[in-house]
């Protein structure tokens, strides 16, 4: 993973500095509250329903374990002893003191980690696929890309005041598994006929309010232009995206109101005016930047065979082994999920105690390193496939073996109106319920792959727009009301969920996906995947059984 | 007038105005900020001016229209209506980048302490700034950091560019 250099430390060095002054000239009333508000925020740092809320970076999701064992100590000490991981690959304390928040960035920075621009309308923090480097399907290992977008973007001064916030994900594999079609920006990396790196870029998808599929704007970029492309991008953006209207200021509204064609050729006019004066991205930088994501120190393993390795665990072990282990580009090794999804614990909760066993078990099995998902879970990403029962066993003991990974369990969760002040609804009650509701783990693994996200609010801080089913909380007359959708998906066929009807009381919510459920196992052909029945069958037959005859 | 002007790490007395067709100019003014619009439609009167000129620059003007005339100009003025409006940062470095121009680049309008390094770094070189603000902070503020990770219009090397010279 990246490590800084003493150029990399005195910038987050410095950044500390600067939050401790900002802090302090708030604290003796010399920033007013608005204009502390952006300064705070671009720190990480909300005003919750409760208590200040501090989002830190795990930039693109990669994680050592000497960082988590940070994270457990801050937690302890500046905190409740837990932390939330986020739908964006960031990680957040729900409970710090304002006064602070400068003394837990100074502790972040010494394990070279800060909270800069995890939230406020800039560029906020890079995502990608969370087996990046080490995926099957990988063309281009994403990680060193991320990590120029990261420093380019860091303090960034053309843009720190945007009209809205501004989300980047990579792709750089087969399988798109960092929703890049629903981001600002998305960068899918490829090679060419040669064995070249291209970029194909697209802007304006999202979610919110007016959710969109990204289009793309740039084929074939050369990669030493990225940083010149996203300058252009983000400038087209920063002059013309609305600033009337919060809920229309996202760069999705402006690509849509000036057409993808139109807007592309306005970057790309900006582009060529910007290559005349700016140096490309040098290639001996890209090549440092490589150097930091070379592959791991691998013993020469053959492939197990699975059948076999099942047989000669329990139950539970070949659930898990189905479920939560996942395709290695290097023979002999596989990807493990740790699913933070265990019925009554809130998803992507882990207590300090479970932090710092994950990190001893990271030290053992796979090379000291970690990576979060935007699917709110860990992933132990490099395991050697003959450990996977001394593993399995580990994580059993601890609490962290549910076989449930992209299951329906697997649910992908904002905090909802239990932290955050913006919901009109609770999420994290609803997913447990659903998660109590749906324990028979034969009847889930018969379900089978199954994206079910719960956002308490419009904002849609856990991409209900994308799940195969999304569930959002609304507000009727005071009342937590939940509306569901079906269809969505967030790959590189993204799709969009469309409502089945009028929302549902929270205890009501089991039943209704026990029903839909009924109408895709009696309906699907072998072999087929909820969302490919629910795509194939439309709304009607959902409907149908839902609201009854009438209603559809 | 208690603004300040923040110009090579010193403060002075801001004496500018905007510049109207039809008001006097009091004594004491030094200096005219002149929107865009009022420089097409008065070229010829104020040319005759004998003031400083600022071309006053707001969030919706479109730059590169003015491009033959910068020379004429003094300085250029660019107005920030709310300290969260970007778009100040983008006019400023067009005018560095794109249309090379050497001269003064001043920030107005609601300019507060905590935005002065990212528009120092976008090529303004003065800052008028909001009244309220404290000037010592302020002038600590210009250099927060020591590096910057991308290059940018106030010519300062990219943290990379400075590895590869090593």
């Amino acid at each position: 993973m990246y490590i800084y250099d003493e150029y990399d430390q005195r910038i987050v060095d410095e950044r500390v500095d600067q939050f401790r002054d900002q802090t302090h000239r708030y604290l003796a009333g010399e920033i007013t509250e608005d204009e502390f508000l952006p300064l705070r925020l671009q720190n990480g740092l909300y005003i919750q329903r409760f208590a200040p809320m501090m989002r830190i970076a795990i930039p693109y999701g990669l994680i050592s374990t000497r960082q988590v064992r940070k994270l457990a100590d801050i937690s302890r000490h500046y905190d409740k002893g837990y932390v939330h991981f986020t739908t964006r690959q960031n990680v957040q304390l729900n409970w710090p003191r304002l006064e602070e928040v400068p003394d837990i960035l100074a502790e972040l920075a010494t394990v070279q980690m800060h909270a800069i621009q995890t939230s406020g309308a800039c560029i906020r923090s890079t995502t990608t696929d969370h087996f990046a480097g080490v995926a099957a399907d990988e063309v281009v290992d994403p990680r060193p890309w991320c990590e120029l977008i990261r420093q380019w973007s860091t303090f960034h001064p053309e843009f720190a005041f945007l009209p809205r916030k501004f989300k980047i994900a990579v792709c750089g594999s087969g399988e798109d598994r960092a929703a890049t079609l629903v981001h600002d920006i998305g960068v899918h990396l490829q090679k060419d006929g040669q064995g070249k790196i291209r970029i194909n870029v697209l802007a304006g998808g999202g979610l919110g309010r007016t959710p969109v599929i990204g289009a793309v704007i740039k084929e074939d970029l050369e990669p030493e232009q990225l940083l010149n492309y996203l300058d252009a991008t983000l400038r087209i953006y920063n002059r013309y995206g609305r600033r009337d209207n919060k809920y229309k200021a996202r760069i999705k509204i402006l690509v849509k109101a000036m057409t993808p064609e139109v807007f592309a050729r306005e970057v790309e006019t900006e582009w060529h005016r910007i290559k005349k004066n700016s140096q490309p991205l040098s290639l001996s930088e890209i090549k440092r930047m490589a150097t930091h994501f070379t592959k791991h120190d691998y013993d020469p393993l053959s492939d197990l065979d699975f059948n076999h390795l099942a047989l000669q665990g329990s139950p539970e072990f070949q659930r898990w082994l189905k479920q939560n282990v996942s395709a290695h580009q290097q023979t002999g090794y596989s990807a493990v999920t740790l699913t933070l999804k265990a019925t009554s614990d809130a998803p992507g909760d882990v207590s300090a105690e479970q932090l710092d066993d994950i990190a001893n078990l990271a030290d053992r099995f796979s090379f000291g390193e970690l990576r979060v998902s935007h699917e709110q879970n860990l992933i132990f990403a490099d395991v050697p496939q003959a450990q996977l029962p001394e593993l399995w066993q580990a994580l059993d003991t601890l609490g962290l073996a549910t076989p449930n990974r992209g299951l329906l369990t697997d649910v992908i969760c904002c905090p909802g109106g239990d932290y955050c002040a913006l919901a009109n609804a609770r999420s994290i009650p609803l997913a447990e319920e659903i998660q109590r509701y749906f324990e028979d783990l034969d009847y889930l693994h018969d379900i089978g792959e199954l994206d079910l996200n719960i956002s308490g609010c419009m904002n849609a801080c856990a991409h209900h727009h994308v799940g195969h089913i999304g569930i959002l909380g609304v507000d009727r007359k005071g009342e937590e009301y939940y509306q569901i959708q079906i269809g969505g998906s967030a790959g590189k066929t993204a799709s969009l969920g469309k409502i089945i009807g009028p929302s549902f009381k929270r205890e009501e919510v089991p039943d209704i996906i026990r029903q839909l459920m009924s109408v895709y196992l009696e309906q699907r052909y072998e072999g087929e995947r909820f969302i490919d029945t629910s795509l194939r069958l439309g709304l009607t037959p959902f409907k149908e059984k839902v609201y009854g005859q009438k209603a559809a | 007038m208690d603004r300040k002007l923040l110009k090579d790490n010193e403060l002075y007395p801001d004496h500018s105005i905007v510049w109207q067709a039809d008001t006097a100019i009091a004594e004491n003014v030094q200096e005219l900020l002149i929107p865009q619009v009022l420089w097409q439609a008065h070229k010829e009167d104020i040319r005759l001016l004998s003031l400083r000129k600022l071309l006053y620059v707001l969030p919706d003007d479109e730059l590169t229209d003015m491009e033959a005339d910068l020379s004429e100009f003094d300085g250029i003025a660019i107005q920030f209506p709310g300290f969260l409006d970007g778009r100040g940062y983008s006019h400023a470095r067009t005018l560095r980048d794109h249309l090379n121009f050497r001269g003064e680049i001043r920030a107005v309008g609601d300019v507060l302490v905590d935005q002065l390094f990212f528009m120092k770094r976008c090529g303004f070189s003065s800052f008028v700034l909001k009244p309220g603000q404290n000037p010592d902070a302020a002038i600590k503020a210009l250099s927060t950091f020591q590096l910057s990770y991308q290059g940018s219009s106030d010519l300062r090397k990219p943290v990379h560019r400075i590895r590869e010279s090593l």
